[in-house]
């Protein structure tokens, strides 16, 4: 009896023990509790320049962390945002004058420069958007014609599609913002024959977001634009063929031997659009002391009828998007495109044309734009955000707070 | 008969996944200590594994004993990671470790015995889709000992005991190497003195991009010793001690690398150096293609040549407590120490690799560990005989060094036998052991650049249970 008793006074003694056994290490600091719910865990976004966060010409860490993707994630409170971090100063360094091209990292620094990514390797990438991409180039990679990689491609995405590298991150949330270089690169040339048709952009579109629906993800589309071409909303890159016309005539451009023709006078000129790097080329080639002359019907002039298609080529792409979201119950949103609206309307927000005295940190196109004229400024991303963050919430029932 | 050669050679060739001791040690050295829990250097089993539990043992031996046994392991392990949750399992097969043992008592004091086990050993496997298969998918570290054994009893209540103990060893590391986190050979990229080379993953390619399998494989043979000594208080209660000492292994062998496609196309002209590599270049040319040629069997980084490396079987000690209860009833107790501060840090070294690429230092910096183990045992008659057993033991490894090579931790385990005696000469002992490692953090990549790690790096948690089964055959002569 008496060596019972100890068998289990020594049996409790064991188990006591094996209760006792901490587990301290696990206790870890945990994750801080996510805003928007199970579905904003893993928050990926697609793209281009403006989600990649390229600003002034140029891209670095510093423009990154300032992309409305960003600031998204930032709010969505779930697993860390992961952006593909440039080396400053940039691949390339954003302008610092974009009249003198003086850029970030100083004299050294040009359009050539590219710097390496950092060498903090994250796990996934949450911004797998790459500066440049078309639709196409959501799905397939490799140069023109096939698609539009550019060292940018490999340096975020290592060989990877935006589509392969959003399935690596395993998304539960995906926004995507494609399209605006379909169209663009036929705006800055002023060639209607440049743009993605409609047929190819719908193909190339719903088969990108096949492969979101096919992770179980949801998503929020957001419209093609950066404002309403329709709404004769246009960006500071492209200044108004009537404005060449009233600075010359008021001897702006003197003494260059700089001339701009009469074709560029209101009325036609108030629809013709000429881009900053045609107008400002020529006006360097006339500042070299050779005779120049705006012809506002040259090629990369955009001209009222192009301007039209232009603007309903944007509406149309908008349409397939809204379709596309509609028939998944994803949210879409052109309330940036609104917002812009808005903005152009509002002083010192959208500059009619640069303003040559100003250094990049003035705003020369603006405070609604970086320095290149095409990409927003940090506050507009910021704008940005909020808009779609209230689109998902609006579609979802969420509540993700405002960045 | 070829069957039982074949199965015989399996036993033999059988190692351990991650069993009942600390680090890479193993305990379970006998199917009757076993249903111990390891306990009985105070009062070995008769079965000869007196030879590990304490050579002391041996004296006062009757007659002869050979015990052949083997411990069957079912291990069960994984790994969830903090990022995507996803547990990995391990992958081991059910393996199992060998004992043989044969004593005999040559005078009423003098007994010699010599024994073949293998107190220290791992094999962790796992599937090539963990991330930690860049620190390595199929580790097996081996050591088998060979321990001729002499006992003598000095006094009535003194016996002393000792053995050489000839030690086999084997290291095999097979492991994946990640482009991602490779470096830009800095002839093609310079790099100023004391900076980090340019890797590929800063060029944008993705973590867990396998571009080469290495397998590396070394053996040596070593020698080291192992001393006990019993004291027989009265007939009840009796103390025990050994050691055996460390074991250095300055292993020498092959390491040998395979190219492993990343499919990966380079999307745009890009310069690396003063290289421009062209848009639609296969990522696998480039790297196989001069100027690196990283695979030529001849001048690549990754051809076939001698790896070294030195590994140290720590030493370990016991001391031991058995109390005869009455009615053949023992309680028995152990400590049991093992100076794995010892494995410390692991250099392994290409010699012949100019570029300094391969050679790895893998900072390990284990702490000593203690192990209590309790048991009972009772002698229900001459034919059966009963035991139990609880042990706990710390993990040797620190928070840092949590990884898919030894992923250990502190233990709690349950053991209970019996042992049989089938006719006058022949005996059975089975055991079972239930092993519940606590949950613990740990890292599945070493970190760059032969730094040491940090518990910053720790990207999930690792948990492991098993079940073993212990059976042995003696034969009394």
């Amino acid at each position: 009896m008496t060596h019972r008793r100890i068998l289990v006074a020594g049996g409790l003694s064991l188990a006591l023990l094996a209760a006792a056994c901490h587990e301290d290490e696990l206790f870890t600091t945990p994750p801080p509790p996510y805003a928007g719910g199970a579905m904003f865990q893993r928050y990926v976004a697609i793209g281009n320049s403006i989600t990649a966060g390229f600003q002034s010409g140029g891209i670095n860490d510093s423009t990154q962390k300032q992309s409305y993707a960003v600031l998204v994630g930032g709010v969505m409170g779930g697993d860390r945002f992961y952006y593909p971090s440039l080396n400053a100063p940039g691949c390339p360094p954003p302008f610092t004058d974009i009249f003198t091209q003086a850029r970030v990292g100083g004299p050294l620094s040009t359009g050539a420069t590219c710097l390496l990514r950092s060498l903090n390797i994250p796990p996934y990438l949450s911004n797998v958007a790459v500066p440049g991409a078309e639709t196409v180039d959501m799905l397939v990679n490799g140069p023109p014609p096939v698609a539009n990689s550019n060292p940018l491609t490999l340096l975020f995405l290592g060989g990877r599609t935006q589509v392969q590298a959003m399935k690596d991150a395993r998304p539960t949330f995906v926004s995507v913002w494609a399209g605006n270089n379909d169209l663009l690169g036929g705006a800055e040339a002023g060639d209607t024959t440049l743009v993605t048709d409609t047929a190819a952009f719908r193909i190339n579109y719903s088969r990108a977001l096949d492969s979101i629906e096919a992770t179980g993800a949801s998503a929020v589309l957001i419209a093609v634009g950066l404002g309403h071409l329709a709404n004769n909303v246009v960006l500071p890159f492209f200044s108004r063929g009537t404005t060449w016309f009233g600075l010359a005539a008021g001897g702006a451009f003197s003494p260059a031997p700089f001339t701009v023709a009469a074709n560029c006078a209101p009325p036609r000129g108030d629809t013709v659009l000429v881009s900053f790097a045609y107008g400002f080329g020529l006006l360097a080639t006339a500042q070299g002391g050779t005779a120049t002359t705006l012809d506002c019907t040259a090629p990369p002039v955009i001209e009222p009828a192009e301007t039209r298609f232009f603007a309903v080529l944007q509406l149309r792409y908008n349409a397939i998007i809204q379709a596309q979201a509609t028939a998944r119950g994803w949210a879409f949103t052109d309330s940036v495109n609104f917002m812009l609206d808005s903005l152009a309307g509002v002083a010192n927000q959208f500059a009619p044309f640069p303003n040559t005295a100003a250094v990049c940190i003035n705003s020369p196109f603006g405070l609604a734009f970086s320095c290149d004229g095409l990409h927003p400024s940090q506050a507009t991303h910021q704008r940005i955000a909020r808009k779609i963050v209230r689109a998902i919430n609006a579609q979802y029932g969420s509540a993700i707070p405002q960045p | 008969m070829r069957r039982s050669v074949r199965y015989a050679l399996v036993l033999f060739a059988g190692f351990p996944a991650l069993l009942g001791a600390q680090g890479f040690g193993i305990y379970e050295q006998g199917a009757c200590s076993m249903g111990r829990a390891g306990t009985g250097v105070a009062a070995p089993c008769s079965d000869g594994s007196a030879i590990f539990f304490n050579p002391a043992g041996l004296a006062g031996l009757k007659g002869g004993r050979a015990t052949v046994g083997a411990t069957l392991l079912d291990v069960e392990g994984g790994f969830t990671d903090d990022i995507l949750q996803q547990e990995t399992r391990l992958d081991d097969p059910f393996l199992a470790i060998p004992q043989v043992y044969v004593a005999y008592g040559v005078t009423p004091k003098l007994g010699v015995g010599i024994g073949l086990f293998a107190p220290y050993g791992l094999q962790t496997r796992w599937p090539l889709s963990f991330d930690g298969r860049f620190s390595g998918y199929d580790n097996i570290l081996r050591s088998v000992y060979v321990q001729p054994t002499v006992s003598y009893q000095v006094t009535p209540w003194l016996s002393l005991g000792g053995g050489v103990d000839v030690v086999f060893g084997k290291v095999e590391l097979n492991q994946r190497l990640d482009l991602a986190t490779a470096p830009v050979p800095t002839t093609l990229i310079p790099v100023p003195p004391g900076s980090p080379p340019v890797l590929f993953g800063q060029f944008g390619i993705a973590p867990g991009t396998d571009f080469a399998d290495t397998h590396l494989e070394a053996s040596k043979t070593t020698v080291a010793g192992h001393f006990g000594a019993l004291f027989k208080v009265n007939d009840r209660l009796s103390f025990g001690a050994r050691f055996m000492t460390q074991a250095k292994f300055d292993y020498s062998g092959t390491a040998s690398f395979t190219q492993v496609l990343t499919g990966l196309v380079v999307p745009a002209d890009i310069a690396v150096g003063p290289l421009t590599i062209p848009a639609g270049t296969p990522v696998d040319l480039f790297l196989n293609a001069p100027p690196l040629s990283l695979f030529d069997p001849t001048t690549g980084v990754f051809k076939s040549q001698p790896v070294t490396t030195t590994i140290k079987n720590p030493s370990q000690m016991a001391l031991g407590v058995a109390y005869k209860v009455a009615s053949g009833w023992t309680l028995l107790g152990d400590y049991q120490y093992t100076w794995w501060d010892s494995f410390n840090e692991l250099d392994i070294v290409f010699p012949q690799d100019a570029s300094g690429a391969l050679s790895r230092k893998l900072f390990e910096r284990y702490d000593g560990t203690s192990g209590f183990r309790f048991a009972a045992e009772w002698m229900k008659d001459a034919k059966w005989t009963f035991r139990g057993g609880y042990l706990y033991h710390g993990g040797a490894a620190p928070a840092e060094t949590v990884t898919p090579l030894l992923p250990e931790g502190n233990r709690n385990e349950f053991t209970a036998g019996a042992t049989v005696k089938l006719s006058r000469g022949l005996t059975a002992d089975l055991a079972y052991q239930f092993i519940r490692q606590n949950d613990r953090r740990g890292r599945t990549r070493e970190a760059l650049f032969n730094q040491p790690a940090t518990t910053g790096m720790n990207n999930g948690l690792y948990n492991f249970h098993a079940h073993l089964f212990g059976v042995s055959l003696g034969y009394a002569f």
